[in-house]
């Protein structure tokens, strides 16, 4: 692998846009607003296409400028089908997107025919190409960054308030209609800068996985954002890197394979995460299983003098589904049963008494 | 001029075919799985390309389509696993599966038709010269024949299941306890939404097909109470986008795609802006008129808490209006003719008026109701 100066280049501006999706898709994901990103993604096309239209120009600035327009205009349309209409989010949602995009295309043809025009520099948005990025875009992208972290922190408090309870944020003079419209803009922001890295399809992922992979590890939003942020810009950093060390690797889908590697791995194996769950639920079964043979040992030797009476294992598979050997095992272990005779008698010890008298009797209360 | 009647015939078969799942796919508010399944089709062609190194074979449409219920599968695979709310599962299954698609084109199989700008554009424009002839007849665009084959599926799984999908849709809960099966209807549904892109794919490219299956029949919900109405009505819509929006791209020579993506969001905006139950303007209307009609009432309320017989003729003029209820002069004046006009009151003189009996029974009944 060779880090040469295109390859830093790449990084750095890959870092940022981890970094910044990683905050904002913090705010996204906890107002259950993940289609989001895709949505505006999509409808920034139209203006970048538009931009150059206009201005046969090509610096980042311009164009930028032209999906940030589109962008907050396909925010507002989406927001206006859903209090105007009784259409429901994920259709109006799925009407910018798609309307936005169609429009983009067709501008985009219209470009291919301007003679003077080379159509590739707008064609790294649609996929993504962190490879294609120079310098002045990396300073670009990190005075956007730099706009985000600096909203971020002077109205923490108020987005947190916003994000968790609207209705509590307006009681608090919280001036609800002017922070939504800051934090619509920042959402934007950090879509825009990524468009050129990951591309409009995948940018999806930037907006929802740091967010959903740091959800799993924290409760507090202020962990759950450094999570996040790191998350962001490890994968982005990892995939620039295996993308610029093999062939044929774009960098965008590399990203999204390494971010969605971290969910996954997130899901299964956090504290909280699929596997643990998996977990804590046989031993509960087990717990369960054990707690009933005991009992039912007790019950059935209440009818003998002796209450540590054994009884055939077959007995207790009539009570009580399948007492497997290995319970049975593990229960001697503890000192809770005892064999009697051959192998297939079991009867309780003076602790499995105890033990049964406090299950039966916590049942019963 | 025939390639272009083609073009508007397969346009129509495919709005049409993806407009009748469409109508369900926003009951039931999931519009944003079409994006979803249309995205990640592409993987299920890539890889089924890499096996038998063809683009001409029906078992890439079916390979597509098993992708597409692969992605709601795993999507509620996710969502059943309580970690990720639906949108975020929906968001991050489908550019996986893109990003996969995209990495294998670029690895084994760059250079060949399924570059990038096709799948997202799709290339209707071609659809006409790709031709099916069976012994020498020529029997018309293989597009046509496969849009209109999806359509029929489409149609027969919308006629045979009207009533179950129509319950499910509506009221899962009662569906399930009249022994319909909501989960089977939904994975047929889905079935037939994948269908549809895979066969629409080559077509329209992803992007359309999602606008095709969602904009007509958002457009239809704000026209029709009535899910017969709507589907009809968004079938409808849908072709009337394709034939403008061809009839557009062909004057100004772009993308036909895109041009009836931007045809589709016309129509949108033009329903959701006029439509005569629904829409912005009469709903701006109706506000108005409602406000009007309460104003009216409060004036026979000032009236006739004002009636006793040496009355302030101040009081029932104009100005007072205007003074002590903060009215604009114009809106006192819209006020005044509403009520004139409903025999809440009458002219007594050149400035004031009086309440008539009728205007008392109103204004008695209101404050009484309060």
């Amino acid at each position: 692998m060779v880090i040469d100066y295109p390859v830093i280049v790449a990084l750095m501006g890959a870092g940022l846009i981890g970094a910044t999706s990683g905050m904002i898709s913090c705010y996204a994901v906890l107002k259950e607003q993940s289609l989001l990103g895709d949505a505006i993604a999509h409808a920034a096309l139209p203006g970048i296409c538009l931009a150059f239209l206009l201005t046969l120009n090509k610096s980042p600035i311009i164009l930028l400028t032209g999906a940030m327009s589109t962008g907050i205009l396909g925010m507002v349309l989406i927001t206006t089908i859903i209090r105007k209409t009784l259409l429901k989010e994920d259709t109006a949602l799925g009407i910018i997107l798609s309307i936005f995009f169609g429009i983009g295309t067709f501008l985009l043809t219209i470009i291919q025919k301007i003679p003077t025009s080379r159509q590739a520099g707008l064609d790294t948005y649609l996929f993504g190409n962190a490879s294609s990025m120079l310098i002045q875009d990396v300073y670009l992208i990190g005075g956007m960054s730099l706009v985000i972290v600096m909203v971020i922190i002077l109205c923490w408090k108020e987005f947190k308030c916003m994000i968790f309870d609207p209705g509590h944020a307006q009681t608090q003079g919280i001036a609800t209609i002017k922070v939504e419209l800051f934090l619509t803009i920042l959402t934007v922001m950090a879509i825009i800068i990524g468009l050129q890295t990951v591309g409009v399809i995948l940018m999806s992922t930037m907006m929802i996985a740091p967010a959903i992979a740091a959800k799993q590890w924290c409760r507090r939003l202020s962990t759950m954002m450094m999570v996040s942020v790191i998350v962001g810009v490890g994968s982005c950093l990892a995939g620039v890197l295996l993308s610029s060390s093999y062939d044929h690797l774009p960098s965008g889908p590399t990203i999204v394979l390494v971010i969605s590697g971290v969910v996954l791995v997130s899901i299964l194996f956090s504290p909280n995460g699929t596997i643990a769950t998996l977990i804590q639920g046989y031993i509960q079964r087990r717990q369960i299983k054990m707690d009933s043979i005991l009992s039912n040992l007790y019950i059935l030797a209440q009818t003998h003098k002796d209450r540590r009476h054994p009884h055939n294992i077959q007995t207790l598979m009539v009570l009580n589904g399948v007492p497997s050997q290995k319970l049975m095992i593990k229960l001697r272990d503890d000192g809770l049963v005892d064999q009697h005779g051959d192998a297939d008698h079991w009867g309780l010890t003076d602790r499995g008494i105890t033990r049964a008298i406090q299950i039966l009797e916590g049942s019963s209360s | 001029m025939m390639a272009i009647i083609d073009i508007m015939i397969i346009g129509c078969l495919v709005s049409a075919a993806a407009a009748i799942p469409g109508c369900f796919l926003i009951l039931r508010r999931m519009a944003m799985m079409s994006d979803a399944i249309s995205h990640s089709v592409l993987l299920g062609i890539v890889v089924m390309f890499l096996i038998i190194r063809t683009l001409h074979s029906p078992l890439l449409i079916v390979a597509a389509a098993a992708t597409g219920l692969m992605t709601v599968v795993l999507t509620e695979l996710l969502i059943a696993s309580k970690r990720i709310k639906r949108d975020a599962a929906i968001g991050l299954i489908f550019p996986l599966f893109f990003a996969i698609a995209i990495i294998m084109i670029n690895q084994f199989a760059s250079g060949v038709h399924l570059d990038q700008d096709a799948v997202i554009l799709g290339e209707i424009a071609f659809a006409p010269f790709h031709r099916w002839t069976v012994m020498g007849v020529d029997l018309g665009p293989v597009g046509a024949w496969l849009m209109g084959g999806v359509l029929v599926i489409n149609t027969l799984f919308l006629t045979l299941f009207y009533k179950e999908l129509m319950v499910s849709t509506f009221d899962s809960l009662l569906a399930t306890s009249m022994g319909f099966r909501p989960r089977l209807l939904h994975y047929g549904l889905m079935g037939c939404v994948s269908l549809t892109c895979v066969a629409a794919f080559n077509v329209v490219g992803t992007i359309l097909i999602v606008a095709l299956i969602i904009t007509p029949p958002a457009s239809a919900y704000l026209l029709t109470n009535r899910l017969s109405t709507m589907v009809v009505l968004s079938v409808g819509i849908g072709c009337v986008c394709t034939v403008l929006g061809v009839g557009a791209a062909v004057v100004i020579d772009a993308s036909i795609a895109g041009s009836m993506c931007a045809m589709a969001g016309l129509v949108f905006i033009l329903i959701f802006l006029f439509s005569p139950e629904h829409g912005l303007i009469k709903k701006a209307y109706n506000q108005r008129r409602k406000t009007i009609q309460f104003s009216a009432m409060l004036l026979t309320i000032q009236f006739f808490n004002h009636r006793h017989p040496n009355r302030n003729p101040f009081e029932f003029s104009i100005k007072n209006l205007t003074d002590h209820m903060r009215w604009s002069e114009s809106f006192s004046k819209k006020v005044i003719g509403y009520a004139v006009q409903n025999n809440f009151i009458v002219q007594h003189d050149a400035a004031t008026y009086r309440l008539t009996p009728f205007g008392e029974e109103v204004a008695k009944n209101a404050i009484q109701s309060t």
